[in-house]
């Protein structure tokens, strides 16, 4: 049977698989607001010897939503890497869009990573900001990168072009995750940020599955993110695409009319 | 609650700059579709078929 | 002649695509700044307690940081018109009395590690004789700024405070 294949009309970068993914995104962070602000409980601990409370409090919540965007920050920025590897290799468009969109999601959690961290730290540790803090210091430089990545693809007017050069910068910065998540160890006693949570197990019950749930529920809104940028990467390729061959058409036609002259 | 207000700041903050970013996505994406014909869109997995 | 004059598309583009190399500069500058202020920093890394009295003489009147662990018995007195919180730091079995001026963290507690920035003063703390277990030394740090180092335990019911060894 053969048959002319006609495709619908594309009004969006939606597909059924991204409107599910969309919809049980903000199912989910509903459910999430509920868990972090409702059903968990406060960090509240009593003094052996002086019977006061101390912890800290409901600001232990802003950590349902500051861990798990640190992990989204992390495999974007992973993502992008092995995309910028991928690109390098093959030279496909398919791999550096996929660098450039996890890239640019990554950058936007990243900030967000450093604002909740800076606001749950006011009450916390009593400070907004802690310059001699070896993760919130190496997680700002791998902020920085991935910002000076973006910067450097707009710097090009063509995205092929860009393409290279950036690649070379996402492989270069993305060696600062192992410095941010190991700092706490290799600097154990010299810096404020406290050893990992998850990794010695001090984390139980309630609290733990609503951090788990929020990092699926980022998982799943990180997705989301990269699947439509990388449309609209894909969408912007081809339209420049376009317009080249558009001059070039418009040009041949100019110089064939000047040569009848 | 204790410290409410930094709760809604950092969960505010997270929560409205992504939805922003998102709703830009869709708008760009919608933009760019008008502009890009459909045969680029390998998302769309079920064209329709035409026998005439 | 026409052919030779640029046309305003193409200065436009070339205009549109200098503000990104400039972003592209202007980052580098604050990645350099963000390294130099944190190797800036590096000298006020944090001395725990034993460290910061073993360098006590070396360090004379230069601030630094020091980590340790307040000790219950916290006595807020006032020196020289200022209101001061005195208490008794540790790490392990070494202990420093401190003189803290200035409203103390959110979460300070005895027990919770914090760090804290001042420099040493050659003579006793006020009201040293109300502290609990102090240093008595002869000695005080005189801090005015502190942040509390929060442990990385979030059981509510096996959480356990800092303790020195012999406070």
């Amino acid at each position: 049977m053969t048959g002319n294949v006609q495709m619908p009309d594309l009004k969006n970068t939606s597909s059924k698989g991204s409107k599910i993914l969309g919809v049980s995104s903000l199912v989910g962070f509903a459910v999430l607001v509920v868990l972090a602000f409702f059903l968990t409980d406060p960090d509240i601990r009593f003094h052996p010897e002086t019977g006061e409370e101390f912890g800290q409090f409901d600001a232990v919540r802003l950590l349902y939503i500051h861990v798990p965007l640190i992990s989204v920050t992390y495999l974007a920025f992973v993502i992008c890497a092995i995309a910028s590897a991928g690109y390098l290799i093959r030279r496909t468009l398919w791999w550096d869009s996929l660098a450039h969109s996890s890239a640019e999601v990554g950058t936007l959690t990243c900030a967000l990573v450093l604002a909740t961290g800076s606001i749950w730290g006011r009450p916390v540790w009593n400070t907004w900001w802690e310059w001699g803090d070896v993760r919130i210091m190496s997680t700002l430089i791998l902020f920085l990168m991935f910002l000076g990545y973006l910067a450097l693809r707009r710097a090009f007017e063509s995205p092929q072009r860009a393409a290279r050069p950036a690649a070379v910068v996402a492989l270069i910065a993305v060696l600062d995750i192992p410095l941010i998540n190991r700092s706490v160890e290799w600097w154990g006693n010299r810096t404020l940020h406290q050893k990992s949570t998850l990794s010695e197990f001090k984390i139980e019950d309630l609290t733990l599955f609503t951090l788990m749930f929020g990092i699926l529920i980022s998982l799943l809104v990180m997705t989301w993110l990269i699947l439509h940028r990388f449309r609209i990467a894909w969408l912007e390729h081809i339209e420049f695409e376009q317009g080249v061959q558009t001059a070039i058409e418009e040009r041949r036609q100019i110089d064939t009319k000047e040569k009848q002259r | 609650m204790t410290h409410l207000g930094y709760l809604l700041a950092g969960w505010g903050l997270s929560s409205l700059a992504i939805l922003l970013y998102a709703f830009r996505l869709l708008k760009r994406g919608a933009q760019l579709s008008q502009r890009v014909p459909a045969e680029h869109a390998r998302w769309i997995s079920s064209p329709r078929q035409n026998n005439g | 002649m026409e052919e030779l004059t640029p046309r305003q598309d193409r200065i436009q583009k070339k205009n549109s695509r200098l503000l990104p190399k400039l972003a592209g500069a202007l980052l580098l500058i604050a990645v350099a700044i963000v390294l130099f202020k944190t190797l800036g920093n590096a000298s006020l890394f944090f001395y725990p307690v034993d460290e910061a009295v073993e360098k006590r003489v070396e360090l004379q009147d230069r601030r630094f940081r020091v980590i340790g662990v307040p000790q219950p018995g916290l006595v807020e007195t006032a020196l020289g018109g200022v209101q001061v919180i005195v208490f008794t730091l540790c790490e392990g079995d070494i202990y420093a009395d401190v003189a803290h001026e200035g409203d103390p963290a959110e979460l300070f507690n005895p027990g919770v590690p914090v760090v804290l920035q001042g420099a040493w003063i050659e003579n006793d703390p006020p009201a040293l004789d109300k502290l609990l277990n102090p240093a008595n030394d002869g000695w005080h740090i005189k801090t005015d700024s502190m942040v509390v180092k929060h442990d990385n335990d979030y059981r509510a019911d096996r959480a356990e405070l800092e303790s020195c060894d012999s406070g």
